[in-house]
């Protein structure tokens, strides 16, 4: 049987490397007035073999990196036969990968910003299977031609037809029908959206403590005590990058966004530094999730992203987005072009949980809360020395209104957004407290179900659920709010009732 | 759903897995409360301690008897259908045309009882029955492959049926 065997482009040695020389940098520069101090012309004369040592220490690490990657890379082949994708890595830790083309799920090709500069390209395999599930199966690094081949190779041996081959010429032309292009207004909307509210308060104090730092390591230059940057400049540095960037990678993740369905696959491709082109097979989908963050949900606006196997990495990367936050108006649009098995789904159908799942979530929240300031009562008298008699009255009653809004936030803006809608194809699930999420999942696509009962919620005839999916851990459960017993029942019933799971 | 009791064996294996898990969670709370943790003059704490040391006791004593009551099990020709705990009570409803994988173990205090565990593997994850007599659990996996092979042919042999009808009208055609 005739093999492809190929390697990985060379620069994956400068990419692997590169990481570690950054991390090397940062502890070099954390020490940089000693270094500075050792590699001074004068200091070097008067002590040669300190000085050899010290470069040694430098560079040895950086060498030795080097020859390693090298190696690695060298005795690393990827083969493509008719039927499976070989990886052999021939080092000390020998290993050969295996993987049989027709349980590929996703072929995806992603680029950096590092990579665009040395016209390269990520292809990432994965499988539909569970124990690798949050992770990428199989990642090469080819020149892009190479790489938009090889994906067509792939696609090819997936056993599409003609008319697919030729949907797959069309895609890299551009020439896609049914397509949808997000606008620059689009993404500026979606970005605004994507701002979390507990992100944009940490970043805040994270952006504070960053100025402080600065302001404290320009003080100590211009006095003289130090003559470089110092260790809080640069951690003030990084805190000021770390939070601004947190905000403005929201805005130009999904720049050029664009999204299209041909027959059984849809289509994504987005991003300005990293880019990104995803190939979602319809069947491999096991949910869709209507997402609004608490800022979306102020504006009235809805992202629209699949729950599918594969499409999670290592890099935290989870879900497949399919429309950026929009309107009402247009998610029903969206969902009509690119999923119409899910069309019918009507958000207004959703039914808020039983009211008395207001008193199970309170009463649950009032124990937490109690707990949390057992905790507090303990740690103060631990740390402090405060005992309780020694509490201030304010201080008790201060806490006592916070308790209060607390207990009373948590339970009512949960009665708020969860719910639940069965009907004989799928369910409908929301979730979330400030923000929310509406999942949709057919029966036929839940592996098993949980229902979890309590004593006060059997009382009340009332009960929770989880239902298990082939899906990454992030999305692996999904739990279903308080609802009557006999709407779970139901729920059972459907998944017992559906067909083989097409996974 | 009618659920299968388990063997009164179980109960004994229940006591000594709970009694062990009570005596090492005693230890650790004892020799932080002692030495490590709570520094003298901390009643609250102290109290707080005893008080899951007791809890832990109870637990021991009368958890067993109530889990034993509710554990349950059934096995019909679509799903399997397990209800365990006391307080919680979680119930788990696999269908069996979307087990992957059967198991079957022992850890040494199940072993002492001459029992064991029957996992089932799903794509989104496993379920467990315990405490099943050997015979029994050897009869239940006997009873799943049996019931996949079943439904693997079934569904084999509406995929050839499915085939040959559109073979038929592609003739036709």
């Amino acid at each position: 049987m005739k093999q492809k065997r190929f390697r990985n482009h060379f620069s994956i040695v400068l990419e692997r490397v590169g990481k570690w020389i950054l991390f090397f940098l940062m502890i070099i520069w954390s020490n940089a007035e000693k270094w500075w101090e050792a590699f001074q012309p004068e200091h070097i004369a008067e002590n040669k073999t300190t000085a050899f040592w010290m470069m040694l220490i430098v560079i040895l690490p950086f060498v030795l990196l080097m020859i390693y990657q090298i190696i690695v890379w060298s005795k690393t082949y990827i083969g493509v036969n008719e039927n499976a994708i070989v990886v052999e890595r021939n080092t000390i830790n020998k290993q050969t990968q295996t993987i049989g083309i027709n349980h590929i799920s996703n072929v995806n090709i992603e680029q950096n910003l590092f990579e665009r500069i040395m016209g390269t390209c990520k292809v990432k395999l994965d499988t539909n299977t569970l124990s690798t599930a949050n992770t990428t199966d199989v990642l090469i690094l080819l020149k892009k031609t190479m790489a938009e081949q090889f994906k067509a190779d792939i696609m090819e041996k997936l056993q599409q037809d003609e008319s697919d081959l030729s949907k797959e010429k069309d895609q890299e032309e551009g020439k896609r029908k049914n397509q949808y292009e997000a606008s620059r207004r689009d993404v500026i909307w979606n970005g605004i959206c994507e701002i979390s509210v507990v992100l944009l308060i940490i970043s805040m104090v994270m952006l504070g403590a960053g100025i402080i730092g600065g302001f404290n390591s320009i003080k100590e230059i211009k006095a003289g005590q130090s003559r470089g940057i110092s260790l809080n400049m640069i951690l003030a540095i990084g805190f000021m990058g770390s939070s601004i960037w947190g905000i403005v990678k929201g805005f130009i993740k999904y720049v050029q966004f664009k999204v299209s369905r041909e027959q059984d696959k849809i289509y994504l491709q987005y991003g300005l530094l990293k880019k990104v082109e995803y190939t979602v097979p319809v069947d491999k989908i096991s949910g869709v999730v209507i997402k609004q963050t608490f800022i979306a949900r102020l504006l009235g606006r809805y992202i629209l992203e699949v729950i599918n196997i594969g499409s999670s990495d290592e890099q935290g990367e989870t879900g497949n987005r399919l429309g950026l936050a929009c309107k009402k108006e247009k998610l029903d649009e969206l969902l009509i072009a690119l999923l119409p098995e899910y069309q019918e789904v009507n958000l207004s159908r959703l039914q808020k949980q039983p009211k008395s799942a207001m008193i199970l979530e309170g009463l649950k929240c009032i124990i937490s809360l109690l707990i949390f300031s057992m905790c507090i009562g303990i740690g103060a008298r631990f740390f402090f020395g405060y005992s309780l008699k020694q509490l201030h009255l304010w201080i008790g009653i201060v806490w006592s209104m916070i308790f209060i809004v607390l207990a009373l936030a948590w339970t009512f803006s949960g009665y708020e957004s969860q719910g639940l809608y069965i009907n004989d194809q799928y369910m409908m699930i929301a979730t979330g407290r400030l923000g929310r999420k509406i999942q949709i999942l057919k029966y036929e696509k839940v592996q098993y179900v949980r229902v979890n009962e309590n004593i006060l919620g059997h009382a009340y005839g009332i009960a929770k659920g989880r239902v298990h999916l082939l899906a990454s851990a992030m999305h692996q459960e999904k739990e279903i709010p308080y609802c009557p017993y006999t709407e779970l029942e139901w729920v059972l019933d459907k998944v017992i009732q559906t067909g083989k799971a097409d996974i | 759903m009618n659920y299968q009791k388990l063997n009164p064996k179980a109960k004994g294996c229940m006591y000594v897995a709970e009694g062990i898990m009570s005596i090492l969670g005693i230890i650790i709370i004892l020799g932080l409360n002692q030495w490590l943790w709570l520094p003298k003059g901390i009643k609250f704490a102290s109290i707080v301690s005893y008080g899951v040391i007791v809890v832990l006791l109870l637990n021991a004593l009368i958890g067993p008897p109530l889990r034993y009551n509710r554990y349950g099990y059934a096995i019909s020709e679509d799903c399997i259908d397990i209800k365990e705990g006391y307080f919680f009570v979680n119930r788990y409803i696999v269908p069996i045309e979307r087990l992957h994988k059967l198991k079957m173990e022992s850890g040494p205090i199940d072993h002492l009882f001459g029992l064991t565990k029957l996992t089932v593997t799903t794509a989104g994850g496993d379920v467990t029955i315990r405490f099943l007599e050997e015979k029994v659990a050897q009869q239940i996996a006997d009873w799943l492959k049996y019931r996949i092979n079943t439904i693997a042919l079934d569904e084999k042999r509406k995929a050839q049926e499915f085939h040959k009808e559109v073979n038929y009208e592609t003739k036709e055609i």
